[in-house]
């Protein structure tokens, strides 16, 4: 009877025990039980979309989708000792291994990190390469494990690096483009991730009677661009070429085809490597081509004189008045740039000369107002609309605002800042016949099974073809028998602008420092080019007849076969 | 009596039946769970070297080192380009 009892006390606590205990797991713990149950039988992961690639016009890559890995380390499953480990694993890490102070920081380092037992996932370093993590795996490490990242590839190294832009990160972590391409086309490059949830066994293995969902990613669209490789790697290479020779802090060229708008190569210097951004600073990766402004000097004369033409105040025999020396303008006295004065010259021979009088003389026969409409025509002050990121535009002075000395100083191009992209897109109106086209990168997004045709986008007319025709002429003649004369390949039908201008500091110009550039489209009548080149501070020489220009020929003498351009009467 | 006898008789074989098959389909999700595991090992085993091999095509296709290539098999950039007519004659048989 009490052996009885005492089985029916055993089972009752026994009873009570389990009842307990079920208590703890069904009701306290109950929510988070059910959330490890969930994360063991279900797998649930974002399946990443591969970000597209950006293509040269021929279909070639400028840039691609990688794959590059993080290295991580589970501190509880490390077996060896910190050190240990950071010397295997540091070879791998370092540029250069054989550099025994990096080799030696990089050990220090990692032992650092492999040394933090608080934290239990500790990553080691980022993008390594797949060759370096298969000789990681080889060595055969425990506690070291790798997780996919996406990578971009660059076959043509730091070239473009302007136009392209790089994928960064942002404050979370995920990948965003930043700057040119990258920038501009983010959403479209990044694509759609996927989903995936999966009821899995104990071992992992899926169970197929199992609930699933599936949402596969949508890879992102290719850029199929204008831009030419060949074209791109001439002006890469002479623009380097051309501010060594003329010690110049830095340059820019745009080369673009002025009948649809099609932006064909683009470069500037210093530039830096999108592979590795991160090892640079900020004032690096603006596009100087898009981002940064400079008062145009001289190459500025064909639009105002452009103008002028088509408003009907000059014509290209128009005799200056004016011009048998300096001018006084309020109370400051506009020279010519070598003091040289030619009485009576004609229109043409104004821009021949680039003479600031006699295109003050013109400015003041046009009037303020009118010169304003037609820059406006221009675009100048607005911005150009390519698709790049980061373009500004700085604004031209209100209507109605304008001085006497703003007036006779615009003329010639000082007291306007444009980008570069600006004067490149104005200065295309006369080559194409008096359209303004707007400046575009891309040809074609290319998606999985479509395509989009991005259109040029062609403005209204803004001069007329008698305007074309005698402002060309002039261009081919400044080009001919113009300050630079010395540097035109002869035959060759260039209509051409050298621009020095100074670089205005703290509300006066610097007196040594310019920056010189030349514009010029060939051939003149049917052009199938035009070319910007600007080079900042050249120490060889000041003018641009002497630094921009010869440097603008010598690229385009390698473009002539390239476009098939031959002289005159070949 | 026998007419209950048959029909007992059947459901028995088909409830065994109907387990065997339930058996046997079971067995057969499990092992096909396992033999989808190993095709997607084996997918992203080939995607990245689907990946690798695009990337090495990425960069041998790169200009940069045409050049190179070129330099090797002898090619040299042009120094100097002359421009000739179309009538100018300068290859004539005698």
């Amino acid at each position: 009877m009490v052996r009885t009892k005492l089985v029916s006390l055993l089972f009752l606590f026994f009873f009570a025990a389990i009842l307990g205990k079920l208590f703890t797991w069904q009701i306290i713990r109950g929510k988070d039980l059910a959330e490890q149950a969930r994360s063991q039988y279900w797998s649930d992961k974002f399946v990443a979309a591969p970000r597209g690639s950006i293509l040269a016009k021929d279909g070639s890559w400028l840039v691609a989708s990688g794959e590059a890995w993080r290295v991580f380390a589970e501190i509880p499953k490390i077996k060896q000792s910190p050190k240990e480990i950071a010397e295997k694993l540091a070879p791998f890490f370092v540029e250069d291994p054989s550099d025994k102070k990096s080799l030696l920081a990089e050990i220090v380092r990692l032992t650092e990190l492999l040394s933090k037992k608080e934290v239990v996932w500790v990553p080691l370093k980022q993008k390594v390469s797949s060759q370096s993590k298969r000789d990681i795996e080889r060595a055969g490490i425990e506690g070291i494990g790798f997780e996919v990242q996406e990578d971009r590839v660059y076959p043509e190294g730091s070239a473009a690096a302007h136009l392209l832009g790089f994928l960064g990160k942002n404050r979370e972590g995920a990948n965003v483009g930043y700057f040119g391409l990258e920038g501009y086309y983010d959403m479209s490059l990044s694509g759609k991730p996927g989903f995936r949830l999966q009821e899995k066994d104990v071992f992992g293995t899926p169970i197929l009677l199992g609930e699933s969902t599936n949402i596969s990613p949508v890879k992102g669209v290719d850029l199929l661009t204008n831009i030419d490789k060949t074209i791109q790697k001439i002006l890469e290479e002479k623009l380097v070429e051309g501010i060594n020779r003329y010690g110049a802090s830095g340059g820019t060229g745009i080369i673009m085809d002025p009948n649809n708008g099609a932006i064909l190569a683009m470069s500037s210097y210093p530039s830096y490597d999108p592979q590795k951004y991160y090892q640079y600073g900020d004032e690096f990766f603006k596009n100087p081509a898009v981002s940064d402004s400079f008062e145009p000097g001289s190459v500025f004369k064909v639009l105002v004189m452009a103008a002028a033409l088509d408003a009907g105040v000059v014509e290209p025999d128009t005799r200056c008045e004016i011009c048998d020396g300096p001018l006084k303008v309020d109370k400051f006295l506009i020279e010519t740039w070598n003091q040289k004065y030619h009485p009576d010259s004609t229109m043409t021979e104004v821009i021949i000369n680039s003479d600031n009088v006699g295109m003050a003389y013109v400015g003041q026969k046009m009037g303020a107002d009118k010169l304003y409409e037609y820059l406006d025509k221009f675009g100048i002050g607005k911005p150009t609309g390519i698709d790049l990121q980061g373009e500004i535009a700085p604004p031209l002075r209100e209507k109605g605002k304008w001085s006497v000395v703003d007036l006779a100083t615009a003329s010639f191009g000082q007291g306007v800042a444009v980008t570069p992209i600006q004067l490149i897109k104005a200065v295309s109106a006369i080559a194409n016949g008096g359209k303004l086209v707007t400046p575009q990168v891309v040809d074609r997004l290319l998606g999985e099974n479509w395509e989009d045709d991005i259109k040029p986008i062609i403005g209204p007319k803004i001069l007329s073809d008698k305007t074309v025709e005698q402002i060309k002429a002039m261009m081919v003649e400044a080009a001919k028998n113009g300050e630079a004369k010395w540097t035109h390949l002869r035959g060759f039908k260039v209509a051409g602008k050298t621009g020095t201008a100074q670089i205005p500091i703290a509300g006066h110009y610097d007196k040594e420092k310019t920056i010189a550039s030349f514009i010029g489209f060939v051939p003149a009548d049917k052009p199938k080019f035009i070319m910007l080149v600007t080079l900042r501070e050249p120490q060889s020489s000041p003018w641009a007849s002497e630094t921009a220009a010869p440097l603008w020929y010598s690229i385009a003498k390698n473009l002539f076969p390239y476009f098939g351009i031959r002289p005159e009467n070949y | 009596m026998k007419k209950n006898k048959i029909i007992k008789f059947f459901l028995l074989i088909g409830g065994g039946l109907l387990l065997g098959l339930v058996a046997f389909m079971v067995a057969e999700a499990a092992s096909s769970g396992a033999v989808l595991a190993k095709l997607e090992k084996e997918e992203r085993m080939l995607a990245a070297e689907n990946q690798s091999l695009s990337v090495e095509l990425v960069r041998a296709s790169s200009l940069v080192n045409f050049e190179i290539y070129a330099t090797k098999m002898g090619f040299i950039k042009p120094q100097e380009i002359l421009y000739i007519t179309e009538k100018e004659v300068f290859a004539k048989l005698p």
